[in-house]
């Protein structure tokens, strides 16, 4: 119960191996064919949802989080997401520096349950 | 001899309940309540941007929960209330920020405050940076935090020279310090569960360096922090760090023990924290405002000397000093008499 908190934050702790992070945006397209990058304060969530829980739930092929992303984004919207893209990058952290790579982009549709 | 009961309540009155002026207090009351007011204050349109995209919550905090089942969701949580609940906090911060009816005002203001962050944190996640300071800021209203530095003053002191009466000047109470004690104890709670669940969960692994490096290389390319990225290419720094910060969190406690070691770890406390924001974007900046209150007004006699010697912020340290001796002790009550005699 806020603000009675349990301070367990950053606790896991990990074996050596690669450094890695990813950076994630979710790009809606409208029906208009528009692009718009769905932010925290668009969906009515915070930037820390968008990213750990929607952002990441997509990298992993959740498709009923996608539905889910577009029920809540199109509830209000006169020009409807009709798709969204999860564009990602890695970077890994090398001998030479930090490695930047390209993850193909994930496509999702309301109507399928994969993505592409 | 005396009971070992006795020496132990001593102990405990003397720690919570010495006699002091009200003054740490209030400075105490103004800086916190500033810093919610003008700094940590989230903005109206965030809640009514939640308000207008959410028809419902995604895991209610316990507060809103109750709040819902009393009034009923669409009764309370709307915009309408939200704007009248929203200003009717900033008066009432305004209002304790002067020590206009002080406490009534400090518990309004910390009462819409507690609601407001927790209506944010009830659309998927919450943090932990404003707990501890939010529950300090309701503690004010439940003690005499208006007595100084106030306009509740003011008006006492024209009420008291009409009707002819004499006040002390500097008045000593038992109970201006157990606020700033306890934002101590909450400090030291919040540190130590911190470090203790990374000892028990994460093991030793924790203190491999890599642990430190993913969290903070994740952190800082996700928010963009160029010192972060840097960081997280840094094996042996990591591995100091990460010694340093289970070393921090875990003894932190130890200042409420040895109150003379209290400045390092404060002081400590405020450097660990910038250190969080600047590599990995950690925004604690409430920490860091309760560490300096704490640091400046809860500090060991040897602390404040030294700053009075250099920069002569404590000028009565040595009355204070002898005034702040257990409540009941014989030498404290004519500390506290000489004390207030020579005003």
């Amino acid at each position: 119960m806020w603000p009675f908190m349990v301070w367990s934050m950053y606790k896991n702790s990990r074996p050596a191996g690669p450094i890695k992070a990813y950076k994630r945006r979710i790009i809606g397209i409208t029906a208009k064919g528009q692009r718009e990058t769905v932010t925290g304060e668009l969906l009515g969530s915070s930037g820390y949802s968008m990213r750990g829980i929607y952002a990441g739930a997509l990298a992993k092929g959740d498709s009923s989080v996608a539905q889910d992303l577009f029920r809540r984004l199109n509830r209000v919207r006169k020009d409807p997401f009709v798709e969204l893209h999860l564009e990602s990058e890695s970077y890994t952290v090398a001998d030479t520096g930090v490695v930047k790579q390209r993850i193909p982009v994930l496509i999702y549709r309301p109507d399928s349950l994969k993505p592409r | 001899m005396r009971l070992p009961v006795k020496r132990w309540l001593d102990r405990w009155n003397a720690y919570w309940f010495p006699r002091t002026t009200t003054f740490s207090l209030a400075v105490a009351r103004i800086v916190a309540v500033a810093a919610q007011l003008f700094w940590f204050n989230d903005p109206l349109e965030s809640h009514l941007n939640f308000l207008e995209k959410n028809p419902e919550f995604i895991n209610p905090e316990l507060l809103i929960s109750a709040i819902a089942a009393v009034v009923s969701r669409e009764a309370f949580f709307n915009p309408e209330v939200f704007i009248v609940l929203y200003w009717v906090t900033v008066i009432a911060g305004i209002s304790a920020l002067v020590g206009f009816l002080t406490r009534t005002s400090i518990f309004v203001f910390a009462s819409g405050t507690w609601i407001l962050i927790a209506h944010l944190y009830s659309y998927g996640d919450r943090h932990h940076p404003q707990a501890i300071f939010a529950i300090v800021l309701m503690l004010l209203a439940f003690a005499p935090s208006g007595e100084s530095l106030s306009v509740d003053a003011l008006i006492r002191r024209r009420r008291d020279r009409a009707a002819g009466r004499t006040t002390a000047p500097d008045e000593r109470v038992q109970t201006a310090m157990w606020p700033l004690k306890l934002a101590h104890v909450l400090l030291a709670w919040g540190y130590f569960s911190t470090g203790i669940t990374k000892i028990i969960f994460g093991g030793l692994d924790w203190v491999n360096g890599y642990t430190l490096q993913a969290y903070t290389f994740s952190d800082a390319i996700n928010r963009e922090i160029p010192l972060g990225i840097w960081l997280g290419q840094q094996h042996t720094l990591a591995i100091l760090l990460s010694i340093f910060t289970v070393l921090f969190e875990t003894f932190f406690f130890v200042s409420l023990i040895l109150p003379w070691t209290a400045p390092f770890f404060f002081i400590t406390g405020l450097f660990f924290q910038i250190g969080l924001f600047v590599t990995a974007g950690h925004t604690f900046f409430q920490h860091m405002v309760l560490l300096v209150l704490l640091l400046f007004l809860l500090a060991p006699p040897w602390w404040q000397a030294l700053l009075n010697k250099y920069f002569n912020l404590y000028p009565s340290v040595g009355a204070r000093q002898q005034a702040s001796t257990p409540p009941g002790s014989s030498s404290g009550q004519a500390a506290t008499a000489k004390a207030v005699t020579e005003g």
